[in-house]
């Protein structure tokens, strides 16, 4: 029973990762029609931001070092400028184009972003020592729970519950409710469509942010492909969770969380190597079972 | 009279579907001005046109005398030009409020777009008993309701009106009818109306365009069409069964 609890907190834990980067896809895709490939990346981004630029195998850290009360938002900041930037740069010349094309300009970016690392850090993963105390265990009961599994929990819940008070009381999130449900129909009453955009991208931006310190925490080390990972994953729980729906982003996310993690526990060990096939293949189920996924969106998906 | 919005000579085409060949109508400040013509003849798309949803090939689209082609519809909607869709595109997972304050944002003024609000909840009693409602739970005239009352928070000079009795009951029609004519009076409303049925408007209208095939085909004061004869033939066209009648010389 101890045994279980304790894999259940770990499953949270990584659920609300990748719930965290299901929130960010899936707010995109809702606005733009947009799946978001080089979201992972922008993990990425935040993730290096945080060492010295150099080749060096040993990781020094850089804004890293500083205290966190600069640190978090800084790294936040450089990741809504490159999601911003992205906007500008990329998406924003593509606005009249499909939702495939979209796709595959975000896999350009991906690659872009991935290889701009590759030439200023180096191919080599490198490690990093980000918070040393994350790892003290707290005792619950008979649990025994590290404190980062703890931290990236309260971190997930309250940007969660911003991001909810931000869409349902301010102005600008109801206008991107309504963006979101009918991009059209909101541009006809003023409201303005780069503007929206451009915030649902910040809005990306920081919860990227907010993983790339969670997750380079955890690991404890930076790969120029860190985030295609993460990114694979929330697309996966983005269309489980049923696509153009925030809370089914949740959901899908910790759902894919629990899933892996449980596999990873439970499946024999000759077996263990296929962990993600058979998580793919339970993703199959859930769509077999429920094809618009487990909170299937209300909004009509034409973007006349 | 000033002209607020002159549509001048415009094509559009969907890919290789021609929508409108070489559309021209006018409307004149204060007025009440109605397209009617059959289903397909063109006249949802002259009305996304003018709100800047879609882009016409030639000729132009000038409001208060300034040409808005190429603006982006929200650049539209800060001139003054408000457009209630056919099928009334409701945020339906909005609340009715949201949706009503979504329109008065263009505003900047929250004070302002708060009174708008509850000015315009007067007229719309059935809305002001919902405002915490999902605006998707309401009855499709409410939602007409909903849509004319979101589009008129913009404070538009004029209002595109898509159809607003497709799919309701005739005395429904008739309270929507209502009350636009009234935000005409209270709100200096200049009204382009699209519908299918020349019945009701020709009571309200002060002139009528007559759309089928992409073209206009008759053009009056609603007064002068009163018989009706002259819009069904520009409605069903000549020599497809309504042949003109002939005058006996007397």
């Amino acid at each position: 029973m101890i045994q279980f609890l304790q894999n259940l907190i770990d499953a949270i834990s990584l659920g609300s990762i990748y719930a965290l980067v299901a929130l960010g896809v899936g707010l995109l895709f809702g606005i733009l029609r947009l799946i978001n490939f080089a979201h992972g990346d922008f993990i990425t981004i935040g993730a290096y931001a945080l060492i010295v630029p150099s080749a060096d195998v040993t990781a020094r850290l850089l804004i890293g070092g500083w205290p966190w009360p600069v640190m978090i938002p800084l790294i936040c900041l450089i990741v809504v400028i490159a999601a911003l930037l992205t906007d500008v740069l990329v998406f924003r010349p593509l606005r009249r184009a499909s939702s495939p094309t979209l796709m595959i300009a975000s896999f350009a970016v991906s690659y872009i972003i991935q290889n701009g690392v590759l030439m200023a850090y180096g191919s080599r993963p490198k490690a990093v020592d980000l918070w040393s105390g994350a790892n003290t265990q707290v005792l619950i009961g008979n649990l025994r729970v590290p404190m980062l599994q703890l931290i990236t929990l309260a971190v997930t819940l309250i940007l969660m519950i911003a991001l909810s008070l931000f869409l349902k009381k301010t102005p600008y999130g109801v206008q991107m409710r309504a963006a979101a449900e009918d991009f059209r129909m909101a541009q006809y009453l003023g409201v303005r469509g780069n503007v929206v955009i451009g915030l649902a991208f910040a809005i990306s931006g920081i919860l990227a942010g907010a993983v790339s310190l969670l997750y380079t925490t955890q690991s404890g080390s930076l790969s120029h492909t860190m985030g295609v990972p993460l990114a694979l994953f929330a697309f996966v729980a983005v269309v489980i969770g049923g696509m153009g729906s925030l809370v089914g982003a949740v959901v899908g996310g910790f759902t894919i969380g629990i899933i892996v993690t449980m596999l990873q526990a439970y499946l024999p060990p000759d077996l263990r190597a296929f962990r993600d096939a058979f998580a793919f293949a339970c993703v199959i189920l859930v769509l077999l079972v429920r094809p618009a996924g487990l909170v299937p969106a209300r909004s009509s998906f034409e973007r006349v | 009279m000033t002209m607020l919005v002159e549509v001048d000579g415009i094509h559009v085409r969907y890919g290789d579907l021609v929508a409108l060949r070489g559309v021209s109508l006018a409307v004149e400040d204060g007025e009440v001005v109605c397209i009617i013509g059959p289903n397909g003849a063109g006249k949802s798309t002259a009305l996304t046109a003018i709100a800047g949803g879609v882009l016409p090939d030639a000729g132009d689209i000038r409001i208060a005398g300034r040409s808005i082609l190429g603006q982006r519809p929200e650049q539209i909607a800060r001139l003054g030009v408000s457009l209630v869709p056919e099928g009334r595109h409701i945020f339906g997972t909005l609340t009715v409020e949201e949706n009503l304050a979504i329109g008065g944002y263009i505003q900047g003024n929250r004070a302002a777009a708060k009174a708008d609000m509850e000015r315009l909840l007067t007229l719309f009693p059935q809305l002001a008993e919902r405002l915490r409602y999902p605006a998707g739970r309401l009855s499709g005239g409410e939602q007409q309701m909903l849509a004319v009352a979101r589009a008129v928070m913009t404070r538009p000079r004029l209002l595109l009106v898509d159809e607003p009795s497709l799919g309701l009951a005739p005395k429904i029609i008739d309270q929507i009818y209502e009350i636009l004519l009234d935000l005409r009076q209270r709100a200096g409303l200049t009204l382009l109306i699209n519908e299918q049925s020349s019945n009701r408007i020709l009571k309200h209208a002060d002139r009528i365009y007559v759309l089928r095939g992409g073209r206009i085909q008759l053009e009056g004061r609603a007064a002068d069409l009163q018989d009706g004869e002259a819009i069904r033939h520009a409605y069903f066209g000549f020599g497809e069964g309504h042949a003109p009648r002939i005058e006996e010389p007397a």
